[in-house]
């Protein structure tokens, strides 16, 4: 079969190389479509869903929404974990699907679901709604709205924000949501002071229904306002003609000359017994932009979208509104992830292009034939167009995991070109020097097919090197998984292209006598005799070449428990966030002045370029969290040192007291919200029944985690008591004064939290009418308690008079992981140890506290996706070495060689290992991967040696002895320095250029696989002539060997 | 033989510059002060909460006196702190940075100041801005 492709390409050349052109041409122009992110998406598809329940308490949300729900949802097929947060009125449910569910599915047995449960939960909680899908890093822009102009205030903002710019971007393809934060709805408030009702004879109930019943629209189904009545039509003649009452109230004025009839039968005007103010709604949540006040827009995608064409597209958007927005302004940097996208994207591209520049630079000095070297070259493009081509007609995105596995595969792309070429080369030259009477094209297919079997094999297991990171799950799966994609894809390509274009292209270029010239490189003779020095010094005496190799491994053997672990390495991004929390029970205008002085401060760190805080929820959300949650955003210059920025900001974050407060990035922030729903390096979830004991587990252990050296920020996640003001109607009291429980609560509500009456509608936006108190009323426990209740015999009565109000402690909230109420403690690392062996400790600690009955700990975060990544490596890695083994063996033919061969592998993780320590001393994930395939390339280049020296005993007839290894050796070593030379010269640029966007993961990577090829090669050149003359002699023929 | 003990040398050298390379990796992380300690009050199970001058400038935290009306001792409400047990408190200070908690009761708000009769005397200085947390630095949030 490989007769007939290498065949057919030679003869249908001009068809090859045409089809290898458009392939380029066509290839270009697709690639240049594809989505460029800067990492896979790598969160399971996910489902949330939300239902609001006004007026209910932590507790009580649990138990009335959450469970019923949680019970219904927990049998969906593909659900991996459902993860649910109960807070005062509001249930969040999040359920997280096994990687490779379809989630438009999954989203339809979820909503199918929530329609069975939806008519048994309290008719006061808002039907369930399932949120806008999001991805893992589904946040897209930030965008800060000021005013600037005096006229504009925050409710006007509010408004043009939602109805002009929200609208306007939610048009934007792949924008899933843009929740408003800070959003104060401009809403006209019927304020009423119950004292002023009573001297004017007017209950609230009247007020009420008198405002519903002015509006067109009601909001009161047993207002008569609800019913909106239908003009109708008259016919006259021939001709019909509709009736439209058109609603007259759009202004304040119009609302407060409304009449209200008292209990006396006067008749006041509505403005007598209430005051009619513009005014927003009770705020759930605020922002913060730069140091003051401000909204703040932030743009979510949908998973499928593509970050960087959705922020195009918003940034489009947002030029297109400018003109419109005068007086306003704006800052769409607050936080930009595209910038790190198109940084990191930049600069591992040009590390690759420098590595190819430097590689195609090589071999133009050590094969000093143009021709060869052209061809040689021209297979790097071609292959890594097919391979990009394969993952563009996949639906894959360019990501730099893609990229990275594509560095690593450019040595082995041009590798396989070299031996086709300089094989059919050394062919056509002997063939014509002896005058052979066969055609061109017969010996250039007989060249090929001679060093086929190498090539094929070489290209087979370096497939087989990495397959064990095809097994990887989880978090690690995403991540990886598309880098050894390209990788072999990109070698497959490369296997074809040596097999059908590389003939093609020598056949075209060879065909002439004078094309053979053998000039060769000047660099070639001298290395050619040192090494032959060197070696015919070494093959008596082993022993110096036997005692390096042992001095390697043991350096590398004692260097190892010196690494440390880490899962994913900090990525450079330059935007960071921290969040900055108050203890529950803290209030909103608290929240707001410490979020100003904290930008405040920041902003003056230079390089700072802009700040901006979201506190609390929004409306139509993802933030599940209570008003003493806030975050603070910063965009930092990239003129700043990165580090010493860092630096800074982390001591002024730590220096305000009494705040939960950390700093991190986006991706990381992600990444670990991703693993296990929180934050932090660690965590450490605590199951258990009763709220009580688990925070009495949770602070046993905070405390005893909080002295491991290393660990910092540790903290029981924030689940308190806050403080409650709870109203239980006395019947009796009630009784007393005609009072139902229902009356009390209602008039209670409507005095405290206000209630909508209706709307107006004006210049096709919608204003809010709602009935509520002034501040005054509602400042304190003293007001509630003497808040004035209307009574059926026009009496009022205070509430404290009818009702016990007291003080009690209620959860903020309370979280459930598959259905079992937990509580986390979570701490970071502060970088003095590295996350292994703090975990250790950690480990230690849990085994020695004490869980009461139906309590245990689990320990989650990034340590444990590593051991679970490493356990699956360490599984396949046996079986990979096996089938590498046996490919060796059916390479060599003989069992000898292919043990030979394969031990001498070992010594490359040596100097993988090395080379990490030298690095920096960690090995994360990214190095372990490096691993993998060092030794595929390792083993590709031992067989290049071993088999040449079977191919000089078998087909040529060199005797077995001292001549036939240096011979065979001399005769090697160019290529095999060429094959190390690819490989690692295009790794040289990543390294020089170090810790930079982009390069975080492969820079371990490269370090790893450049240590392990020096000292592979160094063996491969130094040591396996000697083992080979020691140990490769076939049974039949022992000669002894003078030594 | 000279040249081998000198190449072993030179290896074992080698090993020993490494391995001492190793050693020296141990700190990465920042030292950074704390902003706020707490001591414990002795028979109470409330603590003296300590600030640095940078925190306090940081929290600005403001203060004011305890006021003698007809209807109690008076703080503004924005002085007080709700305990989920009902109990109300305040932050007090006699010594510059030095902050605990002392309980007022029984309190009834009007017009935006909280008035009681158990608890600190008059002209004693209360913390009005900043309470919430200086009570998280006491609680344990944010260590």
């Amino acid at each position: 079969m490989l007769r007939w492709l290498v065949g057919s390409s030679l003869k249908f050349r001009f068809i090859v190389v045409a089809a290898a052109s458009a392939l380029m041409f066509f290839g270009v122009q697709q690639l240049q479509h594809t989505s460029i992110d800067v990492f896979p998406e790598f969160a399971p598809p996910r489902v949330e869903i939300q239902t609001p329940a006004i007026g209910l308490s932590a507790s009580e949300v649990e138990s009335l929404v959450t469970i019923p729900l949680e019970q219904t949802l927990n049998g969906v097929p593909g659900l991996d974990v459902i993860r649910s947060k109960s807070l005062e009125q509001l249930s969040s449910i999040e359920m997280i699907f096994e990687p490779g569910t379809d989630l438009l599915t999954a989203r339809q047995l979820v909503s199918e679901r929530i329609a069975s449960i939806s008519p048994t939960l309290p008719t006061w909680a808002s039907p369930p709604f399932i949120i806008q899908p999001l991805s893992a890093t589904s946040r897209v822009l930030k965008i800060g709205l000021v005013p600037e102009d005096p006229e504009i205030d925050m409710m006007d903002l509010s408004m043009t924000a939602y109805w002009k710019i929200r609208a306007r971007l939610l048009r934007v393809p792949g924008v899933a949501n843009v929740p408003i934060w800070g959003e104060r709805l401009d809403m006209l408030q019927v304020q009423v002071d119950p004292n002023h009702l009573r001297a004017n004879g007017v209950t609230m109930e009247n007020v009420m229904t008198t405002t519903a019943d002015a509006l067109e629209s009601g909001l009161f189904q047993f207002s008569e306002g609800h019913i909106i009545g239908r003009g109708g039509w008259i016919e006259q003649g021939d001709s019909r003609m509709p009736i439209r009452l058109v609603e007259p109230i759009v202004t304040v004025e119009d609302l407060a000359a409304i009449p209200i009839i008292n209990d006396r039968n006067q008749t006041l005007r509505l403005d007598d017994v209430a005051e009619l103010v513009r005014d927003h709604q009770p705020l759930i949540g605020d922002a913060v932009i730069n140091d003051g006040e401000g909204l703040m827009l932030i743009v979510e995608k949908l998973p499928w979208a593509n970050t960087l064409d959705v922020t195009r597209g918003i940034e489009e958007a947002m030029a297109e509104l400018e003109p419109g927005l005068d007086g306003i302004y704006v800052d769409s940097e607050l936080f930009r992830p595209a910038t790190f996208i198109e940084d990191a994207i930049e600069n591992l591209s040009f590390s690759i292009f420098l590595g190819a520049m430097l590689m195609i630079f090589m071999l133009g000095a050590f094969l000093y034939e143009w021709r060869t070297a052209l061809i040689s070259v021209t297979a790097i493009p071609l292959s890594l167009v097919a391979a990009g081509l394969v993952l563009h007609l996949t639906g894959a995105t360019i990501n730099t995991m893609i990229l990275a596995g594509m560095v690593i595969a450019l040595g082995d792309i041009v590798d396989d070109a070299i031996i086709d070429i300089e094989n059919v080369v050394r062919r056509l030259r002997i063939h014509r020097k002896e005058g052979g009477v066969r055609s061109t094209a017969r010996v250039i297919l007989d060249a090929s097919l001679e060093v086929r079997s190498a090539i094929v094999y070489a290209t087979l297991i370096e497939i087989a090197a990495v397959l064990p990171i095809f097994f990887l799950t989880g978090l690690s799966g995403s991540f990886f998984r598309p880098l050894v994609t390209a990788y072999a894809l990109a070698l497959g390509a490369s296997m074809l292209v040596a097999l059908t274009v590389t003939p093609a292209l020598s056949y075209i270029f060879f065909r002439n006598e004078g094309t053979l010239q053998h000039r060769e490189s000047p660099l070639v003779p001298p290395l050619k005799r040192g090494y032959e020095w060197v070696l015919e010094r070494i093959i008596p005496n082993p022993r110096w070449a036997y005692g390096g190799v042992a001095v390697m491994t043991v350096i590398g053997i004692a260097v190892t428990p010196f690494l440390g672990q880490t899962l994913l390495p900090d990525f450079k991004e330059r935007d960071f966030l921290m969040h900055w929390l108050l203890k529950p029970g803290a209030g909103h205008t608290e929240m707001v002045r410490i979020s100003e002085m904290a930008n405040a401060e920041l902003l003056t760190i230079p390089g700072v370029r802009n700040a901006g805080s979201h506190i609390g929820q929004a409306l139509l959300m993802d933030e599940v969290v209570g008003i003493e949650f806030g975050e603070n955003w910063i965009s930092v210059s990239p003129d700043v040192d990165y580090d010493e920025t860092v630096d800074t900001v982390q001591e002024v974050v730590n220096g305000y007291p009494g705040l939960f407060r950390d700093v991190l990035t986006y991706l990381k922030e992600r990444i670990r919200e991703v693993l296990t729903g929180g934050s932090e390096a660690i965590t450490i979830r605590i199951y258990g029944p009763d709220l009580q004991g688990l925070r009495d587990v949770a602070s046993e252990i905070n405390e005893k985690i909080g002295v491991i050296p290393g660990v910092i920020e540790n903290h029981v996640e924030f689940q308190a008591d806050i403080p409650q003001i709870r109203v239980e109607v006395d019947l009796e009291k009630a009784k007393a004064f005609g009072l139902k429980p229902g009356d009390v609560r209602r008039a209670a509500s409507y005095m405290v939290a206000g209630e909508e009456v209706g709307d107006i509608f004006s210049a096709g936006r919608a204003y809010d009418v709602q009935l509520w108190t002034p501040l005054e009323l509602r400042a304190s426990l003293t007001d509630i308690e003497n808040l004035l209740l209307d009574t059926p015999t026009g009496a009022q009565v205070h509430l404290e008079d009818v009702a016990d109000i007291t003080i009690v402690g209620v959860p903020n909230i309370i979280h459930h992981e598959d259905l079992a109420r937990n509580l986390d403690v979570g701490a970071n690392i502060d970088g003095s140890r590295d996350l292994g062996s703090t975990v250790e400790d950690v480990e230690d600690v849990l085994e020695g506290v004490e869980f009461p009955a139906e309590f245990h700990a689990e320990l989650l975060g990034e340590f444990t996706e590593r051991q679970e990544a490493t356990r699956v490596l360490y599984l396949f890695a046996g079986i990979a070495a096996f089938a590498v083994f046996l490919l060796l063996q059916a390479s060599y033919n003989s069992w000898r060689l292919a043990t030979l061969s394969f031990l001498t592998l070992p010594i490359a993780l040596v100097g993988g290992v090395i080379a990490a320590f030298i690095a920096g001393g960690e090995l994360s994930l990214g190095s372990l991967i490096g691993f993998f395939t060092v030794l595929g390339i390792v083993a590709r280049n031992g067989i290049m040696l071993v088999s040449h020296y079977q191919h000089l005993e078998n087909e040529e007839g060199v005797p077995f002895g001292v001549e036939l290894v240096l011979q065979g050796a001399r005769e090697r070593v160019v290529p095999i320095l060429m094959t190390v030379f690819t490989t690692g010269l295009a790794l040289i640029p990543l390294i020089i250029r170090g810790e930079i966007p982009g390069q975080e993961i492969e820079l371990p990577m490269g370090y790893v696989i450049l240590g392990g090829l020096i000292t592979a090669t160094l063996l491969n050149l130094f040591v396996v002539p000697s083992l080979y003359l020691q140990f490769a002699k076939r049974r039949e023929d022992r000669v002894p060997v003078s030594v | 033989m000279r040249a081998s003990t000198r190449r072993t040398a030179g290896v074992a050298a080698l090993a020993l510059a490494l391995i001492l390379t190793a050693c020296g990796r141990g700190d990465g992380g920042l030292e950074l002060e704390p902003p706020a300690t707490k001591v414990k009050i002795e028979g109470t199970d409330r603590y003296v909460v300590h600030v640095t001058e940078k925190a306090a400038e940081r929290l600005d935290i403001n203060t004011t006196e305890v006021s003698e009306t007809e209807q109690g001792l008076a703080v503004p409400s924005a002085a007080v702190i709700l305990e989920p047990d009902g109990r109300f408190w305040v932050y007090v200070t006699d010594e510059p940075l030095a902050y605990h908690r002392e309980e007022i009761s029984p309190v009834r708000e009007e017009g935006g100041w909280a008035y009681y009769e158990n608890g600190p005397g008059p002209g004693t200085t209360v913390v009005i801005e900043s309470v919430a947390e200086l009570w998280g630095e006491e609680t344990g949030v944010g260590k």
